[in-house]
């Protein structure tokens, strides 16, 4: 497992995150790749990798936004640190259906985040975002998943 | 390297950006990051141009059937508005000359390409390829197409980042056209919507909504889009409206910045 592997992939994720993923706006909601990644190499258990999400890819999507330095990186390193000690050792190697439920929960877990620092109420938005982007999640950690299984190039990036 | 030292240094890198950030010691690293990458972020916008309207076109699918109607309806109102329109652009230059009215002054504009989306859905904004060397300042109004998307908020020397008007972050001062109420704009999950609006004004449909010069943020005059729906019960002490912008901010590649 090469390191510079990795960076080209954040590089990769992040460069379509900033280009191309706008453009799947969905109710005025996108996915937000480097998370879901973040989340893949979670549940596989793989921290060093998740880790290199949170250092290279936080840093990196904080580059490319206009919020506040550490919005991201700050983001994914709660849920890196969160998901480690608190999800983690109540479920281990999670089905797919807990897999939605867990993306569900995060992702509203940010939602209100960003609701607060955003000065509007995310309780007053509706919930299709946050269901919107678990859907996504889901499909590409299952599109993973299956690739994986396949070529084993993945599992080594 | 252990886990700890790495969230140890990665905490440290955060902290000493979010320290550096309000000095602005972190703009030329931006800027460099984004000129590096632009030809690779412009090049797959550009390459995937074709996904990109397909998907537009997937999820918008329930209202291009109702749109479709509507601008059926609009085009023939349209035909009729252009033959009085042609009749008072006659008249309204013989007016003109006669009363020696000066011309109203043109904007000047700077045109830039977007070289990044924001990678996040709640605070929409682009990363244009003009910066304070190209005479690019904060707080100045963006457009495309004639209309009003956003306004600089961070300048660096090559790029600029621009806040659109469909973000959670866009405060504009607005006027209506007809009715000449005044009020605030805001972007956000529910689309464009124009607050605090005097409850003395009556807003109406399809009115155009444009930019207001209170508090001296932007020009005035600057078209933003027409009056969708009108928001108000009588226990509101204000009225609101939804303003539909004619601008797909999803795709867009080239805009203008008002100098």
């Amino acid at each position: 497992m090469k390191n510079w592997r990795k960076i080209i992939l954040i590089l990769i994720v992040i460069l379509l995150q900033v280009s191309l993923v706008p453009s799947l706006r969905f109710f005025n909601s996108l996915p937000n790749l480097p998370l879901i990644f973040l989340f893949i190499y979670l549940i596989k258990n793989d921290d060093y990798t998740a880790l290199w999400w949170v250092a290279f890819g936080g840093l990196l999507m904080d580059i490319f936004s206009t919020q506040f330095f550490g919005y991201f990186s700050l983001q994914f390193l709660f849920i890196f640190l969160f998901y480690r000690s608190v999800v983690r050792p109540l479920l281990h190697d999670p089905e797919p259906p807990v897999i939605f439920v867990i993306f569900l929960v995060f992702h509203f877990l940010i939602f209100i985040l960003d609701g607060l620092l955003d000065h509007f109420n995310p309780l007053s938005q509706s919930i299709y975002i946050v269901v919107y982007q678990s859907v996504i999640a889901l499909v590409f950690y299952l599109i993973f998943t299956r690739l994986s299984k396949s070529n084993r190039l993945l599992l080594k990036i | 390297m252990s886990k700890y030292r790495f969230i140890i240094i990665l905490i440290a890198i955060i902290l000493a950006g979010i320290i550096a950030n309000p000095f602005g010691l972190l703009k030329p690293i931006k800027n460099y990051t984004y000129v590096l990458f632009s030809p690779i972020t412009s090049g797959i916008n550009h390459a995937t141009q074709g996904t990109q309207v397909f998907f537009h076109t997937l999820f918008s699918l329930g209202n291009i059937l109702k749109e479709n109607t509507n601008l059926k309806d609009e085009n023939n109102k349209l035909q009729a508005d252009k033959i009085k329109a042609k009749e008072t652009e006659r008249e309204n230059s013989i007016l003109k000359e006669e009363l020696k009215f000066s011309k109203s002054t043109q904007l000047q504009l700077i045109s830039s390409n977007i070289i990044a989306k924001s990678p996040s859905g709640l605070i929409d904004s682009v990363i244009i390829n003009k910066g304070s060397k190209d005479g690019i300042r904060e707080n100045q109004a963006v457009v495309s197409q004639g209309f009003l998307i956003g306004r600089t908020k961070s300048v660096s020397k090559n790029t600029a980042e621009v806040v659109l008007i469909t973000s959670t972050a866009s405060k504009i001062p607005t006027s209506l056209q007809d009715s000449r109420g005044t009020g605030i704009m805001q972007g956000g999950l529910k689309g464009l919507i124009m607050d605090d609006i005097q409850l003395d004004v009556i807003p109406k449909k399809g009115e155009a909504v444009l930019t207001s010069d209170i508090g001296h943020i932007l020009p005035s005059g600057i078209p933003i889009g027409q009056v969708k729906e009108i928001n108000y019960s009588p226990t509101d002490i204000s009225r609101s409206v939804s303003i539909k912008s004619p601008i797909s901010f999803s795709h867009l590649e080239m805009v203008f910045v008002v100098k």
